[in-house]
């Protein structure tokens, strides 16, 4: 291995720690993954399946020794059916290539990860990953409909509609199996529902005053029922970033900016287009505008898919998944700001208004050792408020390596100790990414 | 005597029932109103040998709404809480569960009325899940106790977490042979302003016209809120069309009032071509009036988006054996004394 390669599977997104692999495997078939498991498992060694490595949480850093299985030559496009809408692909493959493959034929895949560019399936399934269109299409495991997974000592596992006919298809298992952060086995194939591209969009940008605002607008636009595909609230510090690298026509003077689309049938849309504009003046909102045509959409979402780059002009930041119920979104806002205040930070936060996600950005000098603790200090501060507001610590990136200690705000000792005994299930040893998602035995 | 129908009236009391079973000997099938239950309980069988039937333990008292704040899109019960409770609370606020369970089937087994843990635990799922999809999609998180008695925490309170494992998922088909559910919190929804039915007349000898339809709908974007497909005898028995002679497939549109012209336009086009397409088919459409009183025959039937099942050739791997065990060595980590006697079901409907 190379100094370069040794040094890109020792991290990932997390950036501030580092682990210790015994090597790197990059296999290119299921049996491939299953024979070098099989190798590891009679020769003791630990192995931990890495997709492209964007987890914000140390989910792709190697603990234990362990060998590293990455899935860079997993990127076959197995099976794409045309007219069902579903694809069968090896799970290496970018999420954002999903999308690319099957666009001719008029379909995408709907989770939207703000990494899809470079993030894997095979990670996304790990993670249960999903971004801003969660609230119309649900997270990845909504869009399994099969898998097929190495074990820790070799076996091949068919689920769902990899199952052969007749047998047993396991979908709770497949189910568990999403989100478990690569804790109970391999997932190297999976069939995934691909949505349609839609007949009419609709992209709608509001600025308003205050916060408040903003929120009970978005509460409007849920109880309407219309049929929302993102809906976005982005606070004035974030506006103000994404405006100074991507001018997107929010206004900068405002309090907190809305930015909502509607996807589905001409018909569909233009009812609830008509439906919102009614609701909008009882909203007060300071300007808002409306864009129909793609490109235009896409120029009002502009600011809010660079987000990252956008805040990162102004310093490194931590960048938190935190998530309350809907009606606390304010409260959880006010967390965010007294604990940044109590750390004399800067912050800005963008928030899936649909779902109750909160990402919320603490800012600090580059290259400031010190303040870097002090964010990461503040942003367990933040995920504690917002467990106490009935949230919780993640909705999107997972546990991984840098949460585990937090997961106890969550799950009594009793809850953890039965999560660590179904993993037994799978993985009896600690043959499989050790050392993640559950902390230690004894402590909650 | 041992009671032979256990019916807690809190957590606790639940807990200290199934911790003290092992020590009287005593196996344990799990039940909300037991109207998916496809065994007598016993309570139905009367007087029963408890060797041979072992004692159900119910949810039935463990009922209430714990906290529904409309605004959350979230509701959390107790799961003995009849559906027909939730969905009126539901309703009340312009909301519904996503998955559109119906009340149970009469059953061998009934104790009282469909809970809402009981449709969960059977992975019971209505005719809406061909868009919505089923339980699992709805489901957040749960309380349950496990065969050691401990009561514990599974899934999240929000609508979206990936804290932790998500053991809340081996719940839902379980058929209780994981832990007695106490609470649930589930994902609700806005209720359509308005819903349209059609029943659509299908030829004999084309049995490949409805999947076709279906995935013609998916490919537009249109987007059925329910697809059943009835047999001739379903169809007259329900009341429908006496003249069916094929099958009656009932197609459901929902949306905003405005939208349903549109959406119906939309349908009838993909209707013409595919009829054009194939020989032999003929069909007529009629609107019904409501389709509630088909709920259940229609969950029997519901579609759901299924790519054809991988052959041994493709699978190319094992086939059930460490399934098996691994379901064996899953079901021991929440229920090492084997307290639990999984029941079998007799829901239809969406597979969990």
């Amino acid at each position: 291995m190379g100094q370069a390669g040794e040094t890109t599977y020792r991290r990932d997104g997390l950036g501030h720690a580092e682990g210790d692999p015994a090597g790197v495997v990059l296999p290119a078939t299921s049996e491939q993954v299953a024979a070098v498991m099989r190798l590891a498992h009679r020769a003791g060694v630990a192995v931990m399946p890495r997709g492209a490595g964007t987890s914000r949480c140390g989910g792709a850093i190697p603990l234990g020794r362990s060998l590293v299985i990455g899935t860079s030559r997993l990127r076959a496009i197995l099976n794409f059916d045309r007219d069902l809408g579903t694809l069968r692909v090896q799970t290496g493959l970018r999420n954002l290539a999903l999308s690319e493959a099957v666009a001719e034929a008029g379909w995408y895949y709907a989770p939207d990860p703000s990494s899809r560019r470079t993030c894997t399936i095979g990670g996304n399934i790990g993670s249960n990953a999903s971004g801003a269109c969660a609230l119309r299409h649900g997270t990845t495991a909504d869009q399994v409909l099969g898998l097929s997974a190495v074990l820790h000592d070799g076996r091949l596992l068919h689920l769902g509609c990899h199952a052969e006919a007749g047998t047993d298809p396991a979908h709770d298992l497949m189910a568990f199996l999403c989100g478990s952060e690569g804790q109970l086995a391999f997932v190297t194939e999976v069939t995934l529902q691909l949505q349609p591209l839609p007949e009419a969009r609709l992209g709608l940008l509001l600025s308003f005053d205050t916060e408040a605002q903003a929120l009970e607008a978005a509460a409007g636009a849920l109880a309407a029922g219309v049929l929302l595909q993102r809906l976005e609230f982005m606070d004035a510090h974030a506006v103000a970033l994404m405006e100074s690298l991507a001018p997107s026509g929010h206004d900068t003077r405002a309090g907190a900016s809305l930015l909502l689309e509607l996807q589905g049938l001409a018909a569909e849309v233009a009812a609830d287009r008509a439906e919102l504009e009614e609701r909008i003046p009882a909203w007060r909102p300071r300007t808002w505008q409306a864009a129909s045509s793609e490109a235009a959409i896409e120029a009002l979402w502009q600011g809010r898919s660079n987000i990252y780059q956008a805040v990162s002009r102004a310093g490194a930041f931590e960048c938190l998944d935190v998530g309350v119920p809907l009606s606390r979104l304010s409260q959880g806002l006010e967390a965010v700001r007294r604990c940044a205040q109590a750390h004399a930070l800067h912050h800005a936060v963008v928030a899936h208004a649909g779902d109750g996600t909160l990402h919320a950005f603490i800012v600090y000098p580059v290259g400031d050792p010190t303040a870097a603790i002090q964010a990461r200090t503040c942003a367990d501060d933040i995920r504690r408020a917002c467990v106490a507001l009935g949230g919780t610590i993640s909705s999107e990136y997972g546990v991984g390596l840098a949460r585990r200690e937090l997961l106890g705000l969550e799950f009594d000792t009793t809850a953890l100790a039965q999560q660590r005994l179904a993993r037994r299930a799978f993985v009896p040893g600690e043959g499989l990414n050790p050392d993640k998602v559950l902390p230690p035995e004894g402590r909650p | 005597m041992t009671p032979t129908l256990l019916l807690p009236g809190d957590e606790t009391e639940a807990a200290d029932m199934i911790r003290a079973s092992p020590g009287l000997g005593r196996r344990l099938r799990l039940a909300g109103g037991g109207t998916r239950s496809a065994e007598p309980t016993a309570q139905a069988q009367g007087q029963p040998n408890e060797l041979a039937s072992p004692t159900t333990l119910s949810s039935q008292l463990l009922t209430g709404v714990i906290d529904y704040e409309p605004a959350d899109f979230t509701l959390r019960v107790r799961a003995g809480t009849p559906l027909t409770q939730v969905n009126a609370l539901l309703a009340g606020a312009g909301q519904r569960l996503g998955f559109d369970p119906t009340e149970g089937p009469t059953s061998p087994g009934r104790l009282g009325p469909s809970t809402v843990g009981g449709c969960l635990v059977a992975g019971y799922a209505g005719h809406r899940a061909v868009i919505h999809g089923g339980p699992r999609r709805h489901l957040l998180g749960l309380r349950l106790v496990n065969g050691r008695g401990e009561t514990l925490r599974c899934g999240g309170t929000t609508l979206k977490s990936v804290a932790g494992l998500p053991l809340h998922q081996l719940v839902v088909g379980s058929q209780g042979a994981l832990g007695l559910v106490t609470e649930l919190v589930l994902r609700t929804q806005a209720r359509p302003p308005a819903e349209r039915s059609l029943a659509l007349t299908l030829p004999t000898g084309a049995p490949g016209f409805l999947p076709a339809l279906m995935a013609r709908c998916r490919a537009r974007g249109l987007r059925l809120a329910g697809c059943a497909c009835l047999d001739g005898a379903q169809a007259r028995n329900l009341g429908l069309a006496d003249s069916v002679h094929g099958a009656l497939a009932v197609l459901r549109l929902e949306g905003r009032d405005a939208s349903l012209d549109g959406q119906e336009a939309t349908l009838t086009e993909l209707l013409t071509t595919l009829a054009a397409e194939i020989p032999g088919s003929t069909r007529s459409r009629s609107s019904l009036p409501a389709l509630e009183p088909l709920a259940p025959a229609m969950a029997e039937q519901a579609w759901r988006l299924a790519p054809a099942p991988a052959d041994a050739a493709q699978g190319g791997g094992l086939t059930p054996e460490p399934l098996a065990s691994m379901r064996a060595a899953l079901r021991r980590s929440f229920d090492p004394w084997e307290v639990f006697e999984a029941s079998s079901t007799t829901a239809r409907g969406i597979p969990a």
